[in-house]
């Protein structure tokens, strides 16, 4: 099966799949007995006869529960995911508005494991056992083990409050202000608008969430990486390459190193989860305008529309991830693709 | 001199299972785990027993004290002793780890382990059910869920089963696939054993391993995800002596830096000597996983 069809069959499948997550979520929303109205609407307009009957109407409230999902997936399907009750906003664009601050954190986060995460896990698998080693295997178990929400506060604590390193929670200085926005990416954006200033500041800002964010995809990627490195290390070609008198970095760096990072491939949508995971707690913690800290503020406030509309997006990115990277995989690594 | 078949045999035969709990013994890093989490267990056991103070006994006059002679790690804003509510702690997170990563077990290896025995649309239907709940990351659904049942530890526990059961049954009914065409289950159909017995006594047995190896290395994150509900709000609510809630109360105070250190190094602590153990346990069981 060529890789396009391979594609197109991938992409059709998530349809049943996606109306499966709505499903899901509109069932979660409903088990419990609220009256929806009281979700739909603003404290005010639950006075307002008008608004009830407005509301009632186009969320179909009157009909049974089949009926009112079939109502709640026409309305998705022309993009209204509900108003949210705390910014009376449209969900939709208060998604709009908080997804650039993520993506910002989450590609600073992956740059800062990736740059970090590759090296380590190559020096330890390379020469396991040595300090490198030992060092990249506390680091990727603190990784695993600390609360980000702690961590968060532990390097706000020590470089924020003792050493005013780093600024405080938050994007950018709210005396500089945020730069005109294009992509919403602020470091982007200022450095588009040759706004100096906001880039530093946006950037400097970036730092600690970053490191926190970006502190499980690192251990995640020196694990995989170390443990690839040995295996591929072992094989007969790394042999043959030694023993025709290859420089030694050649060997490291054409023959196995290359190889070493198919498996690497496979687990972006493990980092991925683990970076939404991480995003709701980071972005709780360092005030980051982004999803993960929406989601949260929804789900404390009880404001279902907000909630299932962050969940939806969160799971069809996910989807997509996931379907990309099986892809890349069949492109990286051809014995999966004439196979 | 003549030797007989069963004198010639080892006495005792050596069991895989038994095996691999001698290797467990025998990793230092495996048995530190263990070490960590008694110590803790025992902790949370014998704290109402001994002179330790109140965790939820309020003394007004020695508010945010830092941490001293008396008040070890030094008293929260209403004067309540850190120490204690740190130790009191472990009395919710330990138990709650446990309990989650059970259920997700039982409730996973009977939904997966009668979906690939029975296959048909049972087994159809209940995997897309898993499907799709695994299209979300894990925590995202469980503050979807928590959310709704509403903020307590309970809820935060259905909520996170809820998200969970469905690796196991993955695991589970893949596992079965592999092991229900062995020979020796054919042989106790041919016996007229019965369907429930076969499962029961045939195939479950031989799918232990890689069920046990995945409960233990996901103790850590249960502990991990309960703290996290409980930091957003949606788990244990105040005056509870919970981790995730005291770090959720003490945030920002950083000149009061013993509010969220003490319980964050609690958790710290008790998740690394799970990982600890997850890790001897998956290298001793499943030998080809590490």
């Amino acid at each position: 099966m060529s890789l396009i069809q391979n594609l197109i069959r991938r992409l059709l499948l998530m349809i049943p799949m996606a109306i499966g997550i709505t499903l899901l979520l509109f069932v979660v929303t409903h088990i419990v007995p609220v009256n929806p109205l009281a979700v739909i609407l603003t404290e005010r307009s639950m006075d307002d006869p008008e608004a009830i009957h407005a509301a009632t109407e186009k969320w179909g409230l009157d009909e049974p529960l089949p009926v009112q999902y079939l109502v709640y997936l026409k309305n998705l399907l022309q993009g209204d995911l509900g108003t949210s009750f705390k910014t009376k906003n449209p969900v939709a664009s208060d998604l709009k508005d908080f997804l650039p601050a993520t993506i910002e954190l989450s590609i600073c986060s992956f740059i800062f494991a990736i740059l970090l995460g590759l090296p380590l896990g190559i020096i330890s698998g390379y020469k396991s056992g040595s300090f490198v080693d030992q060092v990249t295997r506390i680091i990727s178990l603190l990784g695993a083990s600390m609360p980000p929400f702690w961590s968060g506060l532990l390097v706000l604590f020590v470089f924020y409050y003792k050493l005013g390193w780093a600024p405080g929670p938050g994007r950018i200085n709210p005396r500089i202000g945020a730069p005109e926005s294009v992509t919403g990416l602020f470091v982007f954006d200022s450095l588009l608008k040759g706004n100096m200033p906001a880039f530093w500041d946006s950037l400097h800002h970036l730092v600690l969430p970053s490191i926190i964010l970006g502190w499980f995809t690192l251990a995640l990627i020196s694990r995989i990486t170390r443990s690839s490195m040995l295996e591929v290390l072992s094989q007969d070609y790394i042999r043959t390459a030694r023993a025709k008198g290859l420089a030694e970095k050649l060997v490291i760096l054409k023959h196995a190193l290359r190889n070493a990072l198919i498996p690497l491939v496979t687990l972006v949508g493990l980092a991925f989860a683990g970076l939404m995971s991480g995003a709701i707690m980071t972005e709780t913690i360092f005030s980051w305008p982004g999803i993960g800290r929406y989601a949260v503020e929804s789900a404390a406030n009880l404001d279902y529309p907000a909630i299932t509309g962050t969940t939806l997006l969160i799971a069809i990115i996910y989807m997509l991830v996931n379907i990309f990277v099986d892809m890349l995989y069949t492109i990286i690594d051809p014995r999966i693709r004439e196979g | 001199m003549t030797v007989t078949v069963a004198e010639a045999l080892p006495k005792t035969v050596d069991s895989p299972i038994r095996r691999s709990l001698r290797s467990l013994r025998r990793n230092p890093m495996a048995m530190l785990g263990l070490v960590i989490i008694v110590f803790w267990a025992v902790a949370a056991i014998i704290a109402p027993f001994t002179p330790m103070r109140d965790p939820l006994s309020q003394t007004i006059n020695d508010r945010l004290q830092s941490p001293s002679a008396q008040y070890w790690f030094g008293t929260d804003e209403l004067g309540r002793d850190v120490f204690s509510r740190v130790i009191y702690g472990a009395r919710i997170s330990l138990p709650i780890g446990f309990v989650v990563i059970l259920f997700a077990v039982m409730m996973g290896v009977l939904v997966g382990a009668s979906a690939g025995y029975i296959g048909g649309t049972y087994d159809l239907l209940i995997m897309r059910l898993a499907d799709i709940t695994l299209a979300f990351p894990s925590i995202v659904l469980a503050l979807a869920i928590a959310a709704v049942l509403g903020p307590s530890i309970t809820n935060a526990l259905i909520a996170m089963v809820l998200v969970w059961w469905p690796e196991y049954a993955r695991l589970m009914r893949s596992q079965v696939l592999s092991v229900k065409n062995n020979e020796y289950v054919t042989a106790a159909v041919a016996l007229g054993a019965s369907r429930g017995r076969i499962l029961m006594t045939h195939i479950l047995p031989n799918t232990f391993a890689p069920v046990l190896v995945k409960a233990s290395l996901d103790a850590g994150s249960a502990i991990l995800n309960i703290a996290a509900l409980s930091f957003i709000g949606l788990g244990a609510v105040p005056p509870t002596p919970e981790w995730g809630a005291m770090i959720s109360t003490g945030r920002y105070q950083f000149y009061s830096w013993w509010l969220t250190t003490f319980p964050g190094l609690a958790i710290l602590m008790v998740v690394l000597g799970y990982n600890f153990l997850g890790e001897g346990v998956r290298d001793s069981f499943d030998p080809r996983m590490t």
